[in-house]
């Protein structure tokens, strides 16, 4: 190469396909996928997540009907919501009802979630893969967590895009507001619920076991916790997780729009910080004791 | 070449009870066979291995990682543990392809490995089947599918063959060798020693929880001299035979089992077969058959778990 000219050599022929590292896809998603997969071979399952649906078209009938009513009969002098009730009514009528079908669904579905897997030593099959307990812990809770997330989340959010393309013009500006308490309820709820029953998962050995405890528990602890309430003893009334709910949502609407807060809370006057805070710490408490309740089990089952 | 498998100085307590003893221990490709009686301590050294304990002493090594503390060298390990009623309401598919995935592989490419591996088990036919309806060896072949699907160099494969009928057993020999033979570190725990035997000659013996034996079968037994061979030959003069075998350094005792049977008692297996053919066709005899009660995997496994 004296001249500087390359010799003619054919070096290769072809191309060789570039190997590009593969990128570890994350844990907690296929977790909560065969979740959710064997839930769905029950029947079980299918009849809870029918009963939800069904509690969600009658919800949204109900304020479909109300606000077209409305819209129709709102330049006349009756006033429409002492006929069909208001859109806010109906909303919150839907998240109390909807909130226990939904504890009774997250029971049915993912009630075995790791109880399942400590009867059946699945843990020995996780834990022999590069999973860490939290990721374990992560893709329970996601898997029961979106049991919530589309029987309580995602039909509030539904109902309320419904209710704001139906509303009249003069109701428009409050139902916008509504949103906030509405999806905030929902959260909290789903929070509440995924956290409360994979933590009892945790302690239990057989999924039917553990549903019946669950569902059980929650109705026990709602009537005793109302009926102490009733007689005197205001401090139970944290026991229960659907009234710390409502609390929390009372107060949403006090700080927004206060027609609104009227219309839906009409005959509770404007709430405490301190009960406001202390149902807030209840539902954290009943979440954070379902997450501990879990690390505590997977410590155990895991380190031998 | 580097160990895959490595303990060292590896005691695990649970409460008083001293589930492993200072064990030391190292596994390479190949397979081994795990041998003990139950409650030897065998399914608590998988566990180690499998990171799924942490020692009280010493230290687990997976092709150099801590298994326990970095569980990224999992992805280097397939596990088939004994338990085998898992999700009863899943296929075969969906179970070793849920599995599959756990080690960071997308939808597709866990798919394609999932049907491969099951082919490879001979379970491809019955993949859509569900757990639940599955026999004993198929639940067995699908357990094993799920340890191997992502292609690990190393396996450990507790109890594979229970259940599992005659055929279905001679493939699964015949699977565990090839893993073998494909240079992973195959680490088989059983029982059923004649099939152990059949999979592999290199095997670990634990009882109480310390460590007795490791190494090849026959090397193994060499090493017993306080214990001689029995052989026993079948000739047309047993008599004879016995007078001249008697004879030689390494027989300690002859005696005629039967009109046509020869027990000899010596201390150097090799020496006998060799000097044998010798001295009966100096008879003018033939050698119809020369077997050794004594030289296999369950005299030696009698052997050592007899002595405490």
């Amino acid at each position: 190469m004296a001249d500087g000219r390359l010799p003619d050599q054919i070096h290769a022929v072809g191309y060789r396909r570039h190997v590009r590292k593969r990128r570890p896809q994350r844990a907690p998603w296929p977790i909560a996928r065969t979740l959710l997969v064997l839930a769905w071979r029950r029947r079980a399952t299918k009849f809870a997540l029918l009963a939800c649906g069904g509690a969600v078209l009658i919800a949204g009938a109900a304020l479909v009907a109300q606000l077209l009513f409305r819209r129709l009969l709102g330049a006349s002098p009756i006033a429409p919501t002492h006929v069909v009730g208001s859109a806010q009514e109906v909303f919150a009528g839907f998240l109390r009802g909807q909130f226990y079908l939904t504890a009774i669904a997250i029971a049915v579905i993912a009630g075995g979630c790791v109880a399942e897997d400590r009867a059946a030593g699945a843990l020995e099959l996780y834990f022999s893969r590069p999973l860490s307990r939290l990721d374990y812990a992560l893709g329970k809770l996601l898997g029961a967590g979106l049991v919530p997330l589309s029987t309580l989340v995602v039909p509030t959010l539904l109902l309320w895009l419904v209710a704001v393309g139906v509303s009249p013009p003069d109701l428009g500006a409050e139902l916008l507001w509504l949103a906030v308490p509405a999806l905030s309820a929902a959260t909290l709820g789903t929070v509440f619920l995924t956290a409360t029953l994979v933590g009892v998962s945790a302690v239990g050995q057989k999924a039917r076991t553990v549903s019946v405890a669950y569902v059980t528990g929650m109705i026990l602890l709602s009537a005793v916790g109302e009926g102490l309430c009733e007689a005197g003893q205001r401090w139970a009334g944290y026991l229960v997780p659907e009234r710390d709910l409502r609390t929390v949502v009372d107060a949403l609407l006090h700080s927004g729009m206060p027609s609104l807060a009227a219309q839906l809370v009409p005959n509770r006057a404007a709430l405490p910080n301190a009960d406001v805070a202390l149902s807030l710490v209840a539902l954290l408490v009943f979440s954070a004791g379902g997450l501990a309740l879990l690390a505590m089990r997977l410590r155990r089952e895991v380190t031998g | 070449m580097e160990p895959m498998l490595v303990a060292r100085g590896v005691s695990k307590l649970f409460g008083q009870v001293r589930a492993l003893n200072d064990v030391d221990l190292t596994v390479g490709p190949g397979v081994t066979g795990l041998l003990g009686p139950n409650g030897s301590g065998k399914s608590t050294l998988m566990k180690l291995f499998a990171g799924q304990l942490l020692p009280d002493e010493g230290e687990v090594r997976l092709l150099g990682g801590d298994p326990f503390r970095e569980p990224r060298y999992l992805r280097a390990l397939g596990l088939c543990p004994e338990q085998d009623k898992f999700y009863e309401e899943l296929t075969g598919h969906a179970f070793v392809f849920a599995l599959t995935r756990l080690h960071g592989f997308g939808a597709a490419d866990a798919r394609k490995r999932t049907t491969s591996a099951l082919d490879r088990v001979g379970m491809g036919e019955y993949g859509h089947k569900r757990i639940g309806e599955m026999s004993r060896g198929m639940r067995q072949r699908t357990k094993i599918a799920q340890a191997i699907a992502h292609d690990p160099p190393v396996v450990l494969l507790d109890e594979p063959l229970t259940g599992a009928d005659p055929v279905a057993r001679a493939d699964l020999i015949d699977l565990v060798r090839g893993l073998g033979a494909e240079g992973r570190c195959v680490l088989v725990s059983s029982h059923v020693l004649h099939e152990v035997e059949a999979m592999t000659h290199q095997v670990v013996f634990i009882r109480f929880g310390r460590l007795r034996a490791h190494g090849d079968i026959l090397r193994l037994r060499a090493l017993l001299t306080d214990r001689p061979y029995r052989i026993h030959v079948e000739v047309d003069d047993p008599r004879a035979l016995a007078a001249r075998m008697i004879a030689l350094p390494h027989v300690q005792a002859t005696s005629v089992v039967d009109a046509g049977t020869l027990e000899v008692t010596t201390t150097d297996l090799d020496a006998a077969a060799r000097e044998l053919p010798d001295h009966a066709a100096a008879l003018g005899q033939v050698v119809r058959r020369f077997t050794s009660p004594d030289a296999d995997l369950e005299s030696l496994y009698r052997y050592l778990i007899s002595r405490v």
